[in-house]
């Protein structure tokens, strides 16, 4: 493990997490004045595809994490 | 975490720590191996049968007690490694080989006193039918049990108590037990162990939390030097006096871990090795003939001191079963010294007759081993509960034969040490990884400082010994756990409360699920043998 994989995993780590927060705006986005039935199924949509999101970002800060605590503590 | 810099980054790539211990460690264990094989081998010479039954029965049952260990060895370690590590005292491949080598040391140094204890929980009529099929039931089902419970504990990185799981299964046989013979489930139950695991429980978790916090604010008080309670900043080691007692403490954590832990897997194999081959390992062949003189007026002197509680009057026809009885009623009445003292009686005429344990030919070897077995534990319980109330002098005299009983009936070939040993220490060095994390990362909101590390290991290690003098069956997981815990509270770091919860939610969990797991293994196990 050099610092050229650990920026790859920095890198790999920082990407999910925008892709949670744009996850997490285009839920918001999706809080409209509009309370039908429709709108509030496309709304919970969008909340599943966050949590998926959020998955992906806490998979790929473990995998930093975990690559860190190689370097650092050698285990 | 952070990566301080570039070389000190490529300086810690550049080592490779743990390849010596490694190394010796491997010996060690080739040594070990070849030992206990060649030594095992010499004793299964004696014994005359042309089945391979009972070999591939043994050879499954040593496997299984050996795992039970091996996970044992991977899910403690932990207790013992997780500061060193963090505070930078001891590279974690040098901490964990070096953790291993202690553990070894621990389980080579243990007397077999703790083995015979957890036996002793188990229901007597399974222990005296342990080479049947329900022994091997209860054998297997408890360990089994036990090695998917740890297991499971494992995988989530909780750092768990082996040693309640263990009870947990051995509780479980025996409600399972009890229920299939159409008895009250609660009857099989030793429930004093029950409520010393509840009361462990509560006790262990409460008392490390508080005890490593003041300690760590007393410190803060005491020592000026306030590098020892910021978090490091980088990987250099702490100041010397310091890392000297963290891996004091280290050490002594896993040595304790060795010799106590270790002598359950050691228990159980002897279990199996009597239930398989009794003519081997029933009676310790290594006792002289020169001590059945010896033996006989002692139990002589025990019958005369038995006299003195019996009932004059009373008949017993079969004294074992009627001991048998007492030991599973738990109900006194003076008869059942009358027949106590007949047992005593009949032993020593068997040992006389064949002059010394090598002598008992295999055929009755299982019955006189029984005999002794039952006489002991009946002695043990009279003493226990002042029923009848020896007089000291009685006393005195009773505990003599008791222990010339238990020298013949529990004794732990050096074999059996060194493969409980092996395999503990091996599982040291292999799945320690999750939980290390755990205890280091996830239970507070902050870096282990060099203080809260020492607070947490030296509240751990004067628990458990202050616990074993008091006989007080604290847990050695919980308690550093907790002072961990402790320490991140005393700080004001503040607890990961999922983590916590977690931990707290599989504590809890541990008895009745291993008692569920086991009893019903149990039962299924009895359909199977």
């Amino acid at each position: 493990m050099d610092t050229h994989e650990l920026d790859a995993l920095r890198v790999a780590y920082r990407a999910a997490v925008d892709q949670w927060v744009a996850a997490i705006r285009e839920e918001e986005t999706l809080a409209t004045p509009d309370h039908s039935m429709v709108a509030v199924e496309v709304w919970e949509q969008a909340r599943f595809k966050e949590e998926d999101a959020r998955a992906k970002a806490n998979q790929a800060r473990e995998t930093y994490r975990d690559a860190l605590r190689r370097v650092l503590y050698n285990f | 975490m952070a990566v301080s810099s570039v070389p000190a980054m490529e300086a810690k790539l550049s080592r490779s720590p743990g390849k010596a211990g490694i190394a010796v460690f491997g010996a060690a264990l080739l040594v070990g191996v070849v030992y206990a094989a060649i030594q095992l081998s010499n004793d299964l010479s004696i014994v005359q049968t042309t089945s391979l039954l009972p070999f591939l029965l043994l050879g499954g049952a040593l496997l299984t007690a050996l795992g039970f260990e091996f996970v044992n060895g991977f899910h403690d370690t932990a207790n013992a490694v997780a500061t060193v590590i963090y505070t930078h005292s001891l590279e974690p491949h040098a901490a964990v080989v070096w953790s291993g080598l202690w553990n070894l040391a621990g389980v080579l140094a243990s007397t077999g006193a703790v083995a015979f204890g957890i036996i002793a929980l188990l229901p007597v009529e399974l222990i005296l039918q342990v080479g049947t099929g329900a022994g091997f039931a209860m054998v297997f089902a408890l360990l089994i049990a036990a090695v998917i419970w740890n297991l499971g504990t494992w995988y989530f990185g909780i750092p768990n108590s082996s040693s309640h799981t263990l009870v947990g299964s051995i509780i479980g046989v025996g409600v399972a037990n009890q229920l299939l013979a159409g008895h009250s489930g609660t009857s099989g139950v030793d429930w004093t162990q029950a409520a010393s695991v509840g009361n462990s429980l509560l006790f262990s978790p409460i008392a490390g939390f508080v005890v490593a916090g003041l300690l760590l604010l007393v410190a803060k008080l005491a020592l000026t030097n306030a590098s020892l309670f910021i978090p490091p900043t980088s990987t250099e080691p702490p100041p010397f006096w310091t890392r000297v007692l963290l891996i004091l403490t280290c050490t002594g954590v896993s040595f304790a871990h060795g010799s106590n832990d270790g002598q359950k897997g050691m228990g159980l194999i002897m279990l199996i090795l009597i239930g398989v081959v009794p003519t081997a390992y029933a009676l310790n062949r290594a006792v002289p003939a020169s001590e059945t003189a010896d033996f006989a007026a002692v139990s002589q002197q025990t019958a005369q001191v038995l006299n003195h509680y019996a009932d004059p009057t009373a008949t017993v026809d079969d004294p074992r079963g009627a001991v048998e009885t007492y030991l599973r009623t738990k109900a006194f009445t003076p008869t059942v010294v009358t027949a106590l003292r007949n047992l005593v009686d009949d032993i020593s005429g068997q040992v006389v007759h064949y002059e010394s344990y090598a002598r008992v030919p295999g055929g009755a070897v299982r019955n006189l081993r029984n005999d002794m077995y039952v006489a002991s534990t009946a002695l043990t319980l009279m003493q226990k509960s002042h029923t009848p109330a020896f007089s000291a002098a009685d006393a005195r005299v009773i505990s003599n034969y008791k222990s010339h009983l238990d020298r013949a009936t529990k004794f732990i070939p050096g074999w059996v040490k060194v493969a409980v040993a092996m395999a503990l220490g091996l599982g040291t060095m292999i799945g320690w990884k999750r939980i290390v994390v755990t205890v280091g990362e996830k239970i507070g909101k902050q870096h282990l400082t060099y203080g809260q590390g020492a607070a947490a290991e030296i509240t751990t290690m004067a628990m458990i010994t202050a616990a074993d003098h008091l006989g007080l069956p604290v847990s050695t997981t919980h308690v550093l756990s907790s002072s961990v815990g402790g320490t991140m509270a005393a700080n004001g770091a503040g607890l990961q409360w999922a983590t916590v919860r977690n931990m707290v939610a599989a504590w809890v969990l541990t008895l009745p699920a291993s008692i569920m797991l086991s009893g019903l293994l149990f039962a299924l196990f009895r359909r199977l043998f």
